[in-house]
């Protein structure tokens, strides 16, 4: 990619990438600081950016990369200071009323827990998958692993987390949501 | 739609909706960004021009100078890959007096291997960032360079970092390696970048200076992220550790010059008896003997792989070298680990059944793989089919049960 072009980046995929280092950090300061250094790597990097072959993944793989060399800069807060803005996506249902509202915030709790409490090699491609809404391939690409690989591992990533709804008592997970 | 596959779509769609985010960077932030990238941009150029200018002048500079001194020179310092990893107050430490500026190098393999320096203290991993540090944690940080001999190492980028992995960690003379290094002594771990093709890692392990009066290595060894066995030889007399020249890939070991001065025998007789439950000194020796036992029977043994005869053959060697200092039960699981392995070996070397195993191994990611979740009846019909292919259709309910145990063992790794 050439360096003139390298900002045209934080317009396309700067939304993507910055809801998923808000997943891996959990707090806005730590999610800030991760995504801007992203970009300034991504400066170093251009070279290797390919336009036409998935570079939002490429910047995705620069953020996990600097956030796995300094995880004690970025100091893991879930269960110290969870971020109070929360994501409210969840309320836009058209069928929002008060009374469900409370069940489901704290379903969506646990499941958020639930997903922090992962292994990363399950955790990150959980939040590839439903967060930044890569495809599967492009995970693949991306962690430079098989897609089988991926598909095995959202696999077991789904059966931990609903093993461990249920062991805190969200027994049927047919919701009717 | 079937139950399984009900479930399956509920977790996923909670998924969605939970993970699904509505965070955005602010614009004020991208703004800034994109600032700092167009400068960034520019001082790129700018330093390719000084690094082409530079490297001009290193190469006539190696006709004069000596490799040594050109190592030293060309490498960020110890403080400077401190303060490249944002830790200021190691940064400043590796600028002080307690620290030991070595800059050594050995070659193994293609590999050039530099042991840049080294620091002790408390509360050297303190970051602006680390508020649940402890500052009082003693800690001893070792900052290391790797290079190839013809080439750069690969970027963290590229798809080939990571294809040759390195163990590097400080040994204790004395001291079982595979036992006492980087990843028992608490709170070790590394740092790692690659700057201009070179390779550094900043080392980080609870404080060694307790063990100086022991000496103390640094080993360096390929293939792995853990102590391997086969790339050095303890020698359990003298308790040195030198790298096994028959290794198939690198391995170098170094001095750590610590003042011997600093060491604290009761600090490491604590931590010997916590390590090892109780009475070190017996655990080692029982180690040394089941290490000797093991060496004797993939070297020396010639007589038949019969539990008895192996027994008696072993206890002869053992009244000569360890009379007294084993037990009747250590006899009987030596020799049985000695079967066991004899076992293992001549399976890997049965096509049959490294055939069948790799039959197993793709029964299991077939399983796995397939998103829609089998239930426990499709499940039993697969491994009916994979046991008709492996026994001609021979084989008994306890077979099937077993083999299901197997799988079901296997699926939830």
């Amino acid at each position: 990619m050439r360096p003139e072009k390298i900002d045209s980046l934080v317009d396309l995929y700067g939304n993507s990438l910055y809801k998923f280092c808000r997943k891996l950090t959990a707090n806005k300061v730590d999610a800030d600081d991760l995504y801007q250094e992203t970009f300034l790597k991504g400066v170093e990097q251009c070279h290797k950016i390919d336009e036409s072959n998935n570079p939002k993944g490429y910047l995705i793989s620069i953020s996990i990369y600097i956030w796995k060399s300094n995880r004690r800069k970025y100091a893991r807060r879930q269960n110290l200071a969870p971020d109070m803005d929360m994501d409210d996506s969840f309320l836009l249902s058209d069928d929002y009323n008060l009374e469900n509202d409370i069940v489901k915030r704290e379903l969506y709790d646990c499941i958020k827990t639930a997903v922090n409490c992962l292994d990363d090699k399950f955790r990150i491609p959980i939040y590839m998958y439903y967060t930044v809404e890569m495809t599967v391939e492009d995970i693949a690409s991306t962690l430079k692993i098989p897609s089988g690989t991926v598909k095995s591992r959202l696999y077991k990533a789904r059966a931990l987390i609903k093993k461990r709804l249920e062991a805190v008592g969200y027994g049927s997970t047919s919701t009717s949501t | 739609m079937d139950q399984h596959q009900h479930q399956h779509d509920s977790i996923d769609l909670l998924l969605k909706r939970t993970l699904n985010s509505t965070h955005s960077p602010d614009e004020v932030l991208n703004q800034k960004i994109k600032k700092r990238m167009k400068e960034k941009m520019n001082m790129e150029r700018t330093r390719r021009k000084s690094v082409y200018k530079v490297s001009l002048i290193a190469s006539l500079l190696i006709i004069v100078m000596s490799v040594g001194a050109f190592a030293a020179w060309n490498y960020l310092s110890p403080d400077e890959l401190a303060e490249h990893f944002e830790y200021s107050v190691l940064s400043e430490a590796f600028k002080g007096e307690d620290a030991i500026l070595i800059n050594k190098s050995e070659t193994s393999g293609e590999y050039k291997f530099t042991l840049m320096g080294i620091v002790s203290g408390k509360g050297l991993g303190l970051t602006s960032f680390s508020d649940d540090y402890d500052i009082d944690t003693e800690e001893s940080y070792i900052a290391v360079a790797i290079e190839k001999l013809n080439g750069k190492m690969p970027d963290i980028q590229s798809e080939e970092y990571g294809n040759e992995r390195f163990f590097i960690s400080p040994l204790i003379k004395g001291l079982i390696p595979w036992h006492v290094n980087v990843a028992s002594l608490d709170i070790g771990g590394y740092n790692e970048s690659v700057i201009d093709g070179v390779q550094y890692r900043l080392i980080s392990c609870s404080s060694i200076e307790m063990f100086a009066d022991r000496g103390i290595y640094l080993a360096v060894s390929s293939g792995g992220d853990f102590y391997d066995t086969n790339a050095f030889t303890f020698d359990f007399e003298s308790g040195e550790i030198i790298p096994n020249p028959d290794f198939d890939g690198v391995n170098v070991i170094f001095d750590l010059p610590i003042d011997k001065a600093k060491a604290d025998p009761k600090k490491v007789e604590e931590f010997l008896n916590e390590r090892y439950q109780g009475d070190y000194v017996k655990e080692m020796k029982r180690i040394e003997i089941h290490v000797k036992a093991q060496q004797y029977f993939d070297e020396e043994y010639q007589g038949d792989y019969q539990k008895d005869e192996m027994k008696a053959s072993l206890q002869k060697l053992l009244d000569g070298l360890f009379s007294g200092e084993y037990t009747e039960e250590m006899l009987e699981e030596m020799v049985e680990n000695a079967i066991f392995s004899k076992k293992l070996e001549e399976d890997r070397s049965n096509p049959e059944i490294v055939q069948q195993q790799e039959q197993f191994n793709k029964l299991i990611d077939e399983l796995i793989i397939f998103e829609a979740s089998y239930t426990e009846e499709e499940i039993k019909i697969k491994v009916e089919q994979f046991m008709d292919s492996i026994h001609d259709g021979s084989y008994t309910e306890e077979m099937l049960d077993e083999m299901m145990a197997r799988v079901k063992e296997s699926l939830q790794r």
